[in-house]
């Protein structure tokens, strides 16, 4: 598929809570650089990796580019792959469920077929039934490229530093030419089973780093990288989008995003190091406002030089809390 | 369409060891993204967010990244006029510009400028400092790469102040980060990585060993039972020691870099310090060494007590004198003793020195390294050094 003006991400389609509510999601609003980065992403086929703060909405572009791109189906096209520390690179593309296979071997059933064979459908693609196969989520988004009616999906890669320190490297192969082989799988022909994603319809992979640990240069080199400024997060239309019911209170917003930025400046002076308060905890925060609201209570009281109403939704560490407790914040 | 700039740009880019070298694959896809038409050029700005996302791999060094390609400005614009020119002389129906913003864009407080507006702030004056924009709405019907819609041009490095003082945008103590060290952050991880060694003989864990299973199976003629994995042991307890001597000021930085990439020790989750000598206290007959920042004195024998020596190496990191060209012969003694009492408790000792190998000749640090096995800061000595912790490393004196 040609990349075309219409077929670009332009970050304007979940701007309220009724377009994103039709669509199953919460609203995004991505600033209009991140929107730039995951278009070059997608015109020049790389995966595009993301990193900001905690709570930026690093992991929820993935899904917002899908929901996007793919409207009401666009769960079809989009593929999560959440890291753990224990994550290996070939569970992201497939898997064999050995124990069966060593189970089955055991009971010596004539009936089951222990060989993992793969044949190729009329498109040259090859297909297999075994019970003791699956793919991953990166293989199944390769798979999710060719045959009919096929589209670009979509990839998140979320946390990838979470995992061993050269889980990266493994994957240069297949970030690269979006291919891998199966040398456990048996053809009629022989031949090595290669899993291969169209080149038309490169999925577009979007990676997430908290930046716990540094990745490694050649996997770096193939990514494009944009950083969620904090800076640059839109907070206003977040918070209204997010919570129609707070769309008549717009003082109230703009007061409870100064006090935010205010807060965050605190927490910085007073307890450097120590983690800050993220946009998801903002909206959190927003939320329990929002729904105080909705049952008749009244507007609390936010002032930037002041602790925050409803702490617990916002400061996370005792260092945090101290700050507020312990020091008078400057008008 | 090449132009010479842009190669020249990239070879001082890749040339610079400070952040990871883009690759020559970014180059070209720089180029390509440029030939198409896909990302056109208008403003500074467009080509600094191009560079960033192709090239830039790391948030922290985005601000000297940055600060480089201001000093390029000039023949940057150049670039970029010429860029215009090009396309302008190519054929007219090339393609439309196929990428960026919809006809059907409703205009919104955050979308990008008019062509008009861009020129107007192309043809202002290269100030540091800008007044705040408010970006008009606009309708979308051009390609822009902006970096911001309404912020100053240069908020990437400064930020205005509401009393017109200028604040970099990123607020750090010192001004130098981890970039400088000898050796980065992952080399360390992968250095340190080396000192596991697997005995074998740890716990059994959940996850089944196949080919020990098969091996099994295939012996027996039938399958009895599972196999499973044994966690990797490291009986090996290493111990950091740090020096917080006056002379080890500027270097106390990189040992809180080997302390923090070290794989977390049972026996001492913290490095323990001194202060240019371990403190001897003769009365007790042993040496005290300095926990936390509070300075909390602990006894060696305390240190060591019921473990098994051949289980311990330590790792000291200190200039030995060779800082200050120190070469205080009563100093030496101290240490030569400090080492002989610190023999009896572990099995190996390494050294690392942050100066230079060639300062330390003429100093303690000289005739040490030829007692014990001392290192400097390179990659390979780090590793080497590591290496005889494991015991790996000939412990021939260097």
């Amino acid at each position: 598929m040609t990349i075309t003006m219409k077929t670009l991400y332009q970050g304007n389609t979940l701007t309220s809570k009724d377009a994103a509510d039709g669509l199953g999601i919460d609203p995004y609003l991505p600033s209009p650089a991140l929107v730039k980065a995951v278009q070059l992403a997608q015109i020049l086929g790389r995966p595009l990796l993301v990193k900001g703060e905690p709570g930026c909405g690093k992991s929820r572009l993935a899904e917002a580019v899908a929901a996007e791109l793919y409207g009401k189906q666009f769960r079809d096209f989009y593929f999560e792959w959440h890291v753990r520390s224990t994550s290996k690179a070939q569970d992201g593309l497939y898997r064999i469920d050995h124990l069966s296979r060593l189970r089955d071997a055991n009971l010596r059933s004539e009936t089951i077929d222990l060989k993992i064979t793969f044949t190729k459908d009329k498109e040259g693609h090859y297909r297999t039934q075994s019970p003791y196969f699956s793919f991953g989520v990166l293989g199944a988004a390769f798979r999710a490229t060719v045959g009919a009616g096929a589209q670009p999906p979509v990839v998140l890669i979320d946390e990838i530093d979470k995992a061993d320190i050269d889980f990266p490297n493994d994957l240069l192969l297949e970030l690269d030419r979006m291919e891998f082989g199966i040398p456990e799988a048996d053809t009629a022909d022989g031949k090595p089973v290669i899993i291969k994603a169209d080149p038309g319809n490169r999925p577009v992979i979007i990676i997430t780093s908290n930046d716990e640990k540094q990745l490694p240069a050649a996997f770096l080199r193939r990514c494009l990288f944009h950083y969620i400024d904090f800076e640059d997060i839109r907070f206003e239309a977040i918070v209204t989008a997010r919570f129609p019911g707070l769309q008549q209170k717009q003082q109230l917003v703009a007061q409870g995003i100064e006090a935010f930025r205010s807060w965050r400046r605190h927490i910085d002076e007073k307890a450097p190091g120590v983690k800050n308060i993220s946009t998801s905890e903002l909206l959190d925060w927003f939320s329990l406002i929002a729904l105080d609201l909705a049952n008749g209570g009244k507007e609390p009281e936010i002032a930037g030089n002041k602790a925050p109403p409803y702490p617990e939704v916002l400061l996370k560490e005792i260092e945090s809390i101290q700050a507020f407790v312990s020091t008078p914040l400057s008008s | 369409m090449e132009h010479p700039f842009l190669l020249t740009l990239y070879r001082e880019i890749s040339r610079d060891k400070q952040w990871i070298n883009p690759g020559t694959d970014a180059y070209f896809r720089l180029l390509q993204l440029l030939q198409s038409g896909e990302a056109p050029l208008h403003t500074f700005d467009d080509m600094v967010f191009l560079l960033e996302t192709l090239w830039l791999k790391s948030e922290q060094h985005r601000d000297r990244f940055r600060a480089l390609l201001e000093q390029r400005r000039n023949a940057i614009q150049d670039f970029i006029n010429w860029q215009s020119e090009q396309a302008e002389m190519q054929d007219q129906q090339s393609l439309q510009p196929t990428g960026i913003l919809r006809d059907d864009v409703p205009p919104s407080s955050d979308a990008t400028p008019t062509r008009q507006q861009q020129q107007t702030r192309e043809e202002q004056k290269k100030e540091p400092l800008q007044q705040e924009e408010t970006a008009a709405p606009a309708v979308a019907a051009s390609i822009t790469f902006t970096l911001s819609d309404d912020k100053p041009a240069h908020s990437g490095i400064f930020s205005l102040q509401a009393d017109g003082t200028v604040k970099p945008r990123q607020q750090q103590s010192f001004l130098f980060t981890n970039d400088y060290f000898p050796v980065k952050n992952r080399q360390l991880q992968q250095a340190w990585r080396s000192l596991k060694s697997y005995s074998g003989k740890g716990l059994q864990t959940d996850h089944i060993d196949f080919p020990k299973t098969i091996e099994m199976t295939a012996r027996k003629g039938f399958f009895s039972a599972l196999s499973f994995e044994r966690a990797a042991d490291s009986r090996l307890q290493v111990l950091l020691l740090l020096d917080r001597g006056q002379s080890m000021l500027a270097m106390e930085a990189f040992g809180k870099e080997l302390w923090q990439t070290m794989p977390q020790q049972e026996q001492w989750p913290e490095p323990l310090y001194f202060r240019d000598l371990p403190r001897y206290d003769a009365y007790n007959k042993d040496y005290f060494l300095m926990a936390g920042d509070e300075g909390k004195k602990i006894a060696l024998r305390k240190l060591f007590s019921g473990l098994h020596r051949k289980d311990i190496a330590v790792l000291i990191y200190s200039d030995a004198g060779a800082l200050l060209q120190d070469d205080d012969a009563e100093r030496l003694e101290h240490t030569r003793a400090f080492l002989a009492q610190l023999y009896g408790f572990c099995a190996r000792i390494s050294w690392i020195n942050p100066a230079p190998r060639e300062r330390w000749d003429d100093t303690n640090a000289g005739i040490l390294s030829q007692e014990l096995p001392m290192f400097d800061t390179g990659r390979n000595a780090v590793e080497q050094a590591i290496a005889v912790l494991k015991g790996k490393f000939s412990t021939k004196p260097n």
